[in-house]
């Protein structure tokens, strides 16, 4: 399965999996520690707080104490995560009143986690090796943002009017195994005739519009997702493995050295490809690794996840006065739209730049500040590729300039002009005047009961699209099977 | 055959305003071009009677002056020779092919305290409005840039030839604009700008011309610009031979000149009183006085100026010359020194105080202690009035004011009359109906542009009249509603009336012959334009709620419109039974919550359907004089008269301060002025405070349509002014609406057969007057008619087509019914009447 | 025996109807069969031209852009 146009994320992800599967997942505790941390929803993580010590199960209205008397939603909704994700198991509840209790392996490895000990290695090991002092902080933003900026360039430069059909950014761009895994995930698609000879789909607009931590999860799911369709097991890859691993690295300290020898195999073969994705980097020494904000973000808060966007921006600032926006000092939103379609982005970074260019009309660029506009045509031109109003709008909404969020908080409006955000839907609906199928209209008939066979049958079938009793005609988007219909009903008469 | 012209009666010089009976019906119903181009209307109102010869050298002065201001652009070679790199990485091209990517502009190290960024290839400035220095750059950029879009968190302007003319004009020096310019901005200041500033301003400003004591002098700081002046084999010829070629004396100072009305006029006030108590104890008025801009305190106090003499009948010529030598003259009336003019015993009435912008506006004028030419650009509703009346109280010397309808006249002088203490007797009006002066040796007369352009024989009151006007001088010449009359008519009416100083006053610079060029040369620059914004967020002028109302058409009419002549689609659009009902609802929902509501026509046979069908009244051309002020009394006062439909007569200068709801159903083209005018019917509206509206703009539009283009042409100007169009697709249970007209297709399809027939042959004419007293222009220029006019079929139309003389009768019958007698009676028996006149008019066709 | 006929079935609203059956009164040489006040059977081979039409017709009633005022 692809990427479809909702983005698809972890939890869409997790729900499919089998109980026996989180079985295997929660057996390593920094997973049911990522998954509690990232997952669960307030209350759920409440009540999984009170089971947590529990020796026995609790009876489910027990539970009842934390939930407000108008909660009750919450606490369904609360429970029924919880049961997708087989934290907890509730008994059916016919002769006696329900039961609820976590799961064996995830209480385990839920309370090793928080009380520390065990063997288990789950949160990593540190290298003991000295550590190259030139590899810090900033220095790993700027090798995970490059590294993810390819990847990005790639899908962005392959819609069409870039141009440059892929090659984007600076460099070579991302690898073949990257490439291949866009390809297989749907985000771009082979097209003979463009440059470079692929082309954006609309779910790869959704990817490209998404904001940085989504955009990471969508490309490890492709991964896990082709690894499980693949006969890679027989290199011992197994996508549990390797989710187990993401929600590991997602439990380690940025800037700090790792021990790729404590690494189970498989593992260490998985590294490779998350140098690729930018989310480890590997010294000329291998024995160690490092992980890159890119992974100890997977499982965070939104709050953490702002830092993710300033350090990048920080990451960018080729030197201190090029005017980007400063670490800290701005929200992740840089991008102003006002009741009048003017747009202004605080950016210097091209990539953003192409992006707003796939539905604006980009006027001025100074340092670390661009102008343009939404236009009808720049919509419309934006509709055709592929991408919809409401991405667009999302995106927008995403990437709100700070000045634009505070002023809706106080005065209790929209963050984005409700006049702007209406228009830009209205000239999606320009564009889609009239709705085509083609197809064969069907008249003439003898009796009104053939009328009526046939149309029903063609229903039956799915090729109906439109039909009058009052004229007696039908529209249907096939006709061969109609035809063999009718052959039959005259040889049956 | 023009229907018959009642004559004018004759009124005493003090009648009271606002009265109706010494009013007369409009003059020879001359129907106008309907389908004229976009260039202002009233151009076709000044054309009458001037001479070829006339008009070749109006069109040469336009030619010169247009290349003149070309020869100033930015973009030229001149300022961006310097060669770019232009290509920086992989983005610039989404940015004008390359050439619009400023990113090699260095950003200053603190940046981020400094709120602008300059286009260098096109002068666009870049304002952050949340920066801390937000304000202080926007005072600054209003004096020297035009604005261009001022929604809420990023503004633009634009740094153009005009902008920098103004500044220049208001007393700001070039090193000052590039020095203050240089400190908001974020990066250094470009090149380009650099030079281009210097080169502009270099010859703006430097000459001035002053009225001293009744003789003309061509002044300037410069002593080397007046030699050089003088040596001008044209202008050295007119100098004026005394007994020292050059004098020189002391700049002007703002000093002692105190405006009415400010701060600082209450200060001075209270000074005077306390020195009255305290004798001998040494005024505080000087501590009190001037709040100059900061930029004008840079001047040093005691700059020497350099002057000539010309003789005031070669003033013209010099200015002329000037220009074309790139000296364009500034205006300057030194009128605190001017012994010569009669003094006017005029002043502000003690508690009139005005507001901050009003105050801004004045301070640029009065600067310096002179009066200073130049337009005032406010929005409707803000008392662009009273700062014209307030620089006439500040000048006092003879008032000259020109108006564009007599309506307005009237309305002009009512407020010198509320304003100021000004002795009625020395407030004349020069209208067609009535010629008086004042009494004394000097005060104020108000009139129109037609009035004193017009080269037609005149009555002897009349000539009378203009000589009186011709033949003095005057102190102040204000100019109302500076952007609707062509600059040809300025042209004329500088040349034949003499004034030391003029004010233009506006809500609009917005032009769509785009000669606001013309009018800076003419009249002065800008001095000063208000935020609109800014002034509804102060609650200076209402907030306004726009809205544009999608009325789809029903199949039938659909059908009929894409086959229908242009003409007949204009009718059709506004014939429209969706939209019909639209209007119906809203007029509805209004009128429940006690709003006053005005719909807007354009098309004419629409209006009166509209009007009659839902029982309104209306006023048109046609209309008679005493209807129309009876039915604008009772639309102000009467509580159940809350409806008033109105044609385009509405748009020029009428008084309507009580609607907060204006509703626009058919509109002509895409004027971006008209709609702009037309919000300032409304934008006085200040009660009420639900979600902080307390007016209410719609636009109804039908879809698919011609009218949905033209009608977001219109809205351009108000959207870069940060008003947000809303588009409404529905109406919330419109079905639900009592009495809902055209509820079933055969009404519907009855209303378009009816809608065909009647139109079919052109019977309906706009008869538009473009003032409710004065004359009907008939011609566009150049003699041509537009499409589908037909000038005796349009008159015999109005007269003795049957169906149209009923619609009349039937107009004066709803209007009737505001009669006293009507109000006496009861309000019932006017309603009575309407429905009387509805049930006449569905079943006697 | 019936009657199939190869077309294209155009879903609308009644507006666009109305401006489709309108450009087909020239030359009739668009239209197949008017189903009803929302769908239509045209030409396969007149799609393309039809759909330029309709937005050649559609482009007048747009919201004109005001060109970028600084870019003129």
């Amino acid at each position: 399965m692809s990427v479809g146009t909702q983005s698809y994320q972890l939890s869409d992800y997790l729900e499919k999996l089998p109980g026996t599967t989180f079985r295997k997942l929660y057996q390593q505790p920094s997973t049911a520690f990522a998954i509690f941390r990232r997952m669960l929803p307030p209350l759920a993580k409440i009540f999984v707080q009170a089971l947590l010590y529990a020796p026995s199960p609790l009876l489910l209205k027990q539970l009842d104490v934390w939930v407000k008397a108008e909660g009750k939603v919450q606490r369904d909704r609360a429970l029924s995560i919880l049961r997708s994700l087989h934290i907890v198991s509730i008994s059916a509840g016919k002769d006696k009143p329900q039961e609820v209790y976590l799961t064996t392996n995830f209480q385990n490895s839920l309370r090793l986690a928080l009380e520390g000990g065990g063997s288990h290695g789950s949160f990593g090991v540190p290298s003991t090796l000295p550590v190259d002092p030139t590899i810090d902080i900033p220095y790993l933003d700027r090798y995970a943002r490059k590294k993810w900026e390819d990847i990005l360039h790639y899908v962005v430069n392959s819609v069409g009017v870039h141009g440059d059909g892929g090659s984007g950014g600076s460099g070579s761009g991302p690898k073949a195994s990257v490439k291949d895994l866009l390809l297989a995930g749907r985000l771009v698609e082979r097209r003979p005739n463009t440059k470079g000879g692929i082309a954006i789909t609309q779910a790869g607009f959704t990817f490209l519009l998404q904001e940085a931590n989504a955009q990471v999860w969508t490309l490890l799911l492709l991964w896990l997702e082709a690894v499980d369709r693949s006969s890679a097991v027989a290199s011992g890859m197994d996508s549990v493995d390797m989710l187990s691993f993401l929600f590991m690295l997602a439990s380690l300290e940025l800037g700090r050295a790792y021990d790729t020898s404590a690494l189970t195999e498989p593992r260490r073969n998985m590294l490779p490809s998350l140098v690729d994705f930018g989310l480890i980097y590997i010294p000329r020494d291998p024995r160690q690794y490092f992980p890159t904000r890119l992974a100890t973000t997977l499982t965070s808060t939104a709050s953490a996840l702002r830092s993710v966007s300033s350090a990048f921006a920080a990451a960018t600032a080729a030197a201190p006065d090029d005017g980007t926006v400063a670490a800290g000092t701005e929200s992740r939103g840089s991008v102003i739209v006002e009741t009048n379609y003017r747009v202004y982005a605080y950016t210097s970074s091209p990539l953003q730049i192409a992006v707003l260019a796939l539905f604006c009309q980009l006027n001025m660029r100074f340092a670390g500040m661009v102008t343009g506009r939404l236009t009808r045509e720049s919509i419309r031109r934006a509709i055709e590729y592929g991408i919809t109003a409401d991405q667009i709008i999302s995106y927008l909404a995403a990437h709100a300039h700070e000045q634009m969020a505070r002023t809706a908080a106080t005065v209790g409006r929209p963050v984005l002009p409700p006049t702007v955000v209406d228009q830009i839907r209205l000239w999606q609906l320009e564009n889609e005047r009239m709705r085509t199928t083609p197809g064969f209209l069907f008249k003439d008939f003898d009796t009104y009961d053939e009328y009526q066979a046939l149309s029903s049958y063609a229903e039956e079938i799915g090729v109906l699209e439109w039909k009058s009793d009052k004229k007696v005609m039908f529209f249907v988007s096939k006709y061969e099977q109609l035809r063999d219909f009718l052959k039959s009903r005259k040889s049956s008469k | 055959m023009p229907p018959k012209r009642k004559a004018a009666a004759a009124t005493a010089g003090a009648a009271k305003a606002g009265r109706a009976s010494a009013m007369s019906t409009p003059g020879p119903a001359t129907p106008r071009s309907l389908d004229s181009s976009v260039m202002s209307e009233a151009e076709e109102d000044f054309d009458e009677d001037v001479t070829e010869a006339q008009k070749k050298r109006e069109d040469i002065l336009h030619k010169e002056a247009d290349e003149f201001v070309d020869s100033w652009k930015l973009e030229s070679n001149r300022f961006q020779a310097k060669g770019k790199n232009t290509h920086y990485d992989a983005a610039t091209h989404y940015f004008g092919s390359g050439k619009r990517d400023f990113s090699d502009l260095q950003l200053k190290p603190d940046h981020r305290n400094r709120p602008l960024w300059i286009d260098p290839l096109k002068g666009v400035i870049v304002l952050e409005r949340f920066n801390p220095l937000a304000e202080q750059a926007t005072d600054f950029l209003t004096t020297i840039a035009e604005p261009k879009s001022r929604p809420t968190f990023l503004h633009e302007y634009a740094l153009t030839t005009h902008s920098l003319y103004a500044a220049v004009s208001v007393g700001l020096r070039p090193r000052d604009i590039i020095n203050t310019l240089d400190r908001f901005l974020k990066t250094h200041l470009p090149v380009s700008i650099r030079e281009f500033i210097e080169s502009c301003t270099q010859s703006y400003g430097k000459v001035k011309l002053v009225l001293k004591n009744n003789k003309y002098f061509v002044e300037s700081v410069d002593a080397e610009m007046l030699q050089k002046l003088l040596k001008d084999e044209i202008i050295g010829k007119l100098r004026l031979h005394g007994a020292e070629e050059v004098t020189t004396s002391y700049a002007p100072t703002m000093g002692a000149l105190v405006i009415p009305g400010t701060q600082n006029a209450a200060g001075v006030h209270q000074a005077n009183l306390r020195k009255a108590g305290k004798a001998g104890e040494p005024g505080e008025e000087t501590e009190l006085f001037a709040t100059l801009n900061a930029e004008e305190d840079d001047e040093d106090d005691k700059e020497a100026v350099h002057a000539f003499e010309i003789a005031d009948v070669n003033v013209e010529q010099v200015q002329k010359r000037c220009l074309d030598l790139g000296y364009p003259i500034l205006e300057e009336y030194d009128f605190r020194n001017d012994d010569v003019n009669a003094t006017l015993d005029i002043d502000l009435r003690p508690n009139t105080s005005i507001r901050p912008y009003q105050e801004k506006s004045l301070s640029k004028m009065f600067g310096n202690g002179r009066a200073k030419s130049g337009i005032i650009v406010l929005p409707c509703g803000a008392g662009k009035t009273l700062v014209g009346i307030t620089a006439a109280c500040t000048i006092k010397k003879g008032i000259i004011v020109l108006c564009t309808s007599s309506m307005s006249v009237v309305q002009w002088r009512q407020e010198f009359l509320k304003w100021s203490n000004i002795n009625p007797d020395d407030v004349a009006i020069f209208t067609a109906e009535s010629k008086n002066k004042f009494s004394g040796n000097t005060g104020i007369i108000v009139t129109t542009y037609s009035m004193v352009t017009n080269n037609r024989e005149r009555s002897h009151d009349s000539k009378k009249m203009m000589d009186f006007l011709k033949g003095r001088e005057w102190g102040l010449m204000l100019l109302d509603e500076v952007h609707v009359v062509p600059a040809e008519v300025f042209r004329r009416v500088i040349s034949s009336i003499k004034s030391h100083s003029k004010l233009g006053l506006t809500a609009t610079l917005l032009r769509e012959d785009d000669k606001i060029s013309h009018l800076n040369f003419l009249i002065g620059p800008k001095l000063y334009e208000a935020n609109w914004m800014e002034l509804s967020q102060q609650g200076h002028i209402a907030k306004v709620q726009c809205a544009e109302v999608w009325c789809p058409m029903p199949t039938e009419f659909y059908d009929e419109y894409l086959r229908a002549s242009s003409r007949m689609k204009r009718t059709l659009y506004a014939m429209n039974p969706t939209k019909f009902q639209a209007c119906q609802y809203l007029i509805n929902y209004h009128e429940q919550r006690g709003d006053k509501i005005i719909v807007f026509s354009d098309e004419l046979y629409s209006l009166k359907q509209y009007a009659l069908k839902l029982g309104k009244v209306f006023i048109y051309g046609s209309t008679g004089q005493a209807e129309r002020m009876q039915v604008l009394e009772n639309f102000q006062h009467n509580p159940n008269v809350n409806t008033l439909f109105l044609s385009k007569i509405g748009d020029t200068s009428l008084d309507l301060p009580e609607a907060t709801v204006l509703i626009q159903i058919s509109s002509h083209f895409g004027s971006r002025r008209q709609e702009a005018q037309r919000l300032g019917r409304i934008l006085r509206a200040k009660r009420r405070n639900d979600e902080g509206f307390n007016a209410f703009f719609y636009s109804l539009v039908s879809k698919d349509t011609q009218e949905m283009y033209y009608s977001s042409k219109r809205q351009a100007f108000l959207v870069d002014q940060g008003y947000a169009f809303k588009v409404i697709t529905q109406l919330a249970n419109i079905e639900k609406t009592p009495d809902l007209a055209f509820a079933t297709p055969a009404e519907r399809r009855e209303l378009l057969q009816r809608t065909l027939v009647d139109n079919e042959k052109g019977t309906e004419e706009d008869v538009e007057t473009d003032d409710l007293f004065g004359k009907v222009r008939g011609k566009k220029k150049g003699g041509a008619w537009g499409n589908g006019v037909r000038r005796t079929a349009g008159t015999l139309g109005e007269l003795s087509g049957g169906q149209d003389m009923a619609y009349i009768e039937q107009n004066k019958a709803a209007n009737r019914g505001l009669t006293k007698k009507a109000q006496k009676a009861g309000q019932s028996a006017f309603f009575k009447k309407i429905a009387r006149e509805k049930e006449r008019s569905r079943v006697g066709k | 025996m019936p009657r199939a006929i190869r077309g294209v079935l155009i879903e609308c609203e009644p507006a666009i109807k109305s401006i489709i059956v309108h450009l087909d009164s020239a030359n009739n040489d668009i239209i197949i069969e008017d189903l009803d006040e929302s769908h239509l059977v045209v030409k396969e081979n007149m799609v393309h031209l039809l759909k330029q039409k309709l937005e050649d017709r559609l482009k007048e009633t747009y919201r004109p852009e005001e060109p970028l005022a600084d870019s003129e």
